[in-house]
């Protein structure tokens, strides 16, 4: 296949493609673009979509295409890619076949062959993972698949034993009995099942144990705050002291992501009520100070413009919470005119943090760079 | 599945380029590259908290319509007349010149998605509300996307009217009136057609910048239909199958650089196993796959979370499908999953596979 020659033409169909001398370039402008945004050829990141561009216009030859694909993906990297994707989707279908199988056959397997075959799969997966060692991805996914079939194996328990256990007292025990796996997994989605076990048992007890009265109602979304708030100091505390599997972007992110919905929910029903309750009180007051504390910690002392952004957008919906409190008082029984000027303070608010944020990127990214 | 391929800038890739003597005119290559680039789009999280403003702000600004009397389903011609006004005037703040004090700009760049919201809202359920055929819908979503698309280089909003334009059509053609065409035909084509034209705007070189959100609308509407299990039963599933595994061979071509690699023998099994994919499974399994491959050789993590999303959601909405019974479905999970390890261990087998 021979290269084609360059395309000026192709590249003048709009100014945007127009080739100009090297240095700043008059575009159209792109979302939210302005002109203090232009990119220098450091900033540009080196991708497939590039390299296809200047194949398509003639700057690369097939050869030299190939070389900057080869220099981007190289081969090792997308066998070790590939290799973990079949492994990973693999895994979960065939999982994902067993349990339907047992679904289909529920009521016609004697209950004898349920606790035998969810206990040879839960010796199987626990026995391989340890031939193959925890250091490998191989026997780190194999106990995610043991810690899944401990929770299949204890509904299966309460259903055929009929204990009359509680569901809170299921998710409990699941999130007593995989901790130990956890903890000598080194493998961050084995802790993010964790995570999400326990969350829901907390989520559980609250509604079936604990059985709070309106005025303590609340004091749940205090309590999962406080859970994955402390799980994510825990990330930043491994990541800082250098334990690569749990400093993962992901981890970050599903962290900061879970904390935040435990501070807005109160946060935001705070500034809304006229008489709050001493839970909504409690917990609307630390949804606050938990925005104070991850913005100052993401912005300053672990900055990411990403968990900053996100604690910013979840402060402007506590702020239009409150512009919705104020305005609605305010205009009474004016319901037109407080919709237009909800719809403006909304706009106000989110514009401001955009500006913020805009100015603070800069040193966001030199601060990660 | 998480390994991420190393993220490099252009000099570097230009460096190593011209080490090998495949560049000789740099300064033109890096004129070229500065030129496609035009200016710098936003983050994509600030273009969230963007989008997110807009939407609320629309629906304030709905709620002060429809209070002031000016949203009347009997009157669709006042919301024909106002929607457009909006759009015209969303488009005006957009362009206005000189918004280099970040304050002013951004405000405006919020006002105007919102006033563009609103705008295409408007015209929508006016022009819906004028016709008494349901495809009006897709009528006026068509007449607002096209007729914004260049005008408005938002990409949250290109995003946003195109997925509601696919999506209104799928609507209509899977549970739309009967046609002279049967409607397995009609479904079928438009899912073959969604993904060609997907597949070329994510795969070409050629294609410009701004029709990428086009082709995230595509490969959204393309998951709708996979996941909802009444408008998959609608196709032809087979030929939607034929269609996916030809689509994911096409891929293993284009990732590995052109149809000749297509000759070795790994990619000889691989193209094997699109085939027995296509023949034993379900389509949202080869979509989440093919997802996640141009995601990866393409650097674009959007893609490649769309990609694993849709594994976890097409496995729960599977289960709830009606039209297959759970011991079909158990086998098909069963044997499309061992089939994939079957892969991974022919590529540990072979040594191809460098576990870390």
């Amino acid at each position: 296949m021979s290269p084609p020659a360059p395309d000026i033409d192709a590249a003048t169909e709009t100014g945007r493609d127009k080739p100009v001398p090297y240095g700043p370039v008059p575009c159209a402008p792109a979302f939210g673009a302005r002109g203090e945004d232009r990119m220098t050829i450091d900033q540009v990141p080196a991708n497939r979509r590039l390299v296809e561009e200047l194949y398509a216009h003639g700057y690369l030859t097939t050869a030299a295409r190939q070389a900057a694909l080869e220099f981007l993906n190289p081969r090792d990297q997308w066998t070790l890619w590939i290799s973990r994707l079949l492994l990973v989707v693999g895994s979960a279908l065939a999982l994902s076949g067993v349990v339907y199988f047992f679904a289909f056959n529920w009521s016609q397997i004697p209950p004898i062959a349920k606790f035998a075959s969810i206990q040879i799969g839960i010796v199987a997966a626990v026995g391989a993972a340890s031939v193959w060692g925890l250091t490998r991805t191989h026997g780190q996914v194999l106990v995610v698949g043991a810690s899944v079939l401990v929770g299949v194996f204890l509904a299966v328990f309460g259903q055929v034993y009929q204990t009359g256990a509680d569901a809170f007292e299921l998710f409990t025990a699941w999130s007593v009995l995989i901790l130990g796996w956890s903890v000598i997994s080194n493998f961050a989605p084995q802790w993010a099942l964790w995570l999400a076990v326990t969350n829901v048992a907390l989520g559980l007890w609250w509604r079936q144990a604990a059985l709070p009265t309106e005025e303590m109602a609340f004091l749940i979304y205090a309590y999962l705050a406080l859970l994955n708030g402390m799980a994510l100091a825990v990330r930043e505390w491994g990541a800082l002291r250098g334990v690569d599997w749990i400093a993962r972007r992901w981890t970050r992110v599903l962290l900061t992501i879970a904390t935040l919905l435990a501070l807005l929910v109160p946060a935001s029903t705070l500034v809304m009520a006229d008489d709050p309750t001493t839970s909504m009180l409690v917990a609307g007051i630390m949804g606050l100070i938990g925005h104070v504390v991850l913005y100052s910690a993401y912005r300053h002392l672990l900055p990411d413009a990403w968990a900053v952004s996100a604690t910013v957008l979840s402060g402007c919906l506590v702020l239009d919470a409150a512009a919705y409190r104020i305005l609605s008082s305010a205009l009474g029984d004016n319901t037109a005119a407080t919709w237009l000027s909800l719809g403006l303070a909304t706009l106000v608010i989110f514009a401001t943090a955009m500006v913020y944020l805009r100015s603070i990127a800069p040193k966001l990214k030199a601060a990660h760079d | 599945m998480t390994e991420r391929a190393t993220m490099h800038r252009v000099p570097a890739l230009l460096d190593a380029l011209a080490r090998d003597g495949h560049i000789s005119d740099r300064q033109a290559v890096e004129a070229f590259v500065l030129a496609r680039q035009g200016e710098t789009e936003l983050p994509l999280h600030i273009r969230v908290l963007a989008g997110i403003a807009a939407v609320i702000a629309c629906a304030c600004f709905v709620g002060f319509l429809w209070k002031i009397g000016l949203i009347d389903y009997d009157e669709p011609a006042g919301m024909l007349l106002i929607g457009p006004a909006f759009i015209v005037v969303a488009i005006v703040l957009n362009r206005i010149p000189g918004v280099s004090q970040a304050t002013v700009g951004s405000f405006l760049l919020q006002v105007s998605l919102a006033m563009m919201a609103t705008g295409k809202l408007l015209f929508i359920i006016g022009f819906n509300e004028s016709f008494s055929t349901p495809w009006a819908l897709s009528l006026a979503a068509l007449i607002v996307t096209a007729a914004t698309y260049h005008l408005f280089p938002m990409s949250i909003d290109r995003f946003l009217s195109s997925f509601v334009l696919l999506l209104s059509v799928m609507v209509n053609v899977v549970w739309g009136e009967e046609t002279t065409l049967p409607r397995e035909l009609l479904v079928t084509g438009f899912f073959g057609l969604q993904l060609a034209v997907g597949a070329v705007l994510l795969t070409h070189g050629r294609i410009r910048r701004e029709y990428l959100p086009l082709a995230y609308a595509i490969a959204f509407s393309l998951c709708v239909i996979v996941l909802l299990p009444a408008a998959y039963v609608a196709t032809h599933p087979m030929v939607v199958n034929g269609m996916l595994a030809g689509g994911l061979i096409a891929l293993f071509a284009w990732a590995g650089g052109g149809v000749d690699v297509l000759k070795r023998p790994p990619m000889v099994l691989a193209s094997l196993g699109a085939v027995l994919l296509a023949l034993i499974s379900a389509p949202a399994l080869m979509l989440s796959i093919g997802a996640m491959i141009i995601g990866y050789a393409k650097h674009d993590r959007r893609l490649l979370i769309l990609g694993a999303l849709l594994m976890p959601a097409f496995l729960w909405t599977y289960y709830y499908d009606p039209e297959v019974s759970l011991l079909m479905k158990s086998a098909i999970l069963t044997v499309t999953g061992g089939a994939l390890l079957a892969g991974r261990f022919y590529m540990s087998y072979t040594g191809k596979s460098r576990e870390a």
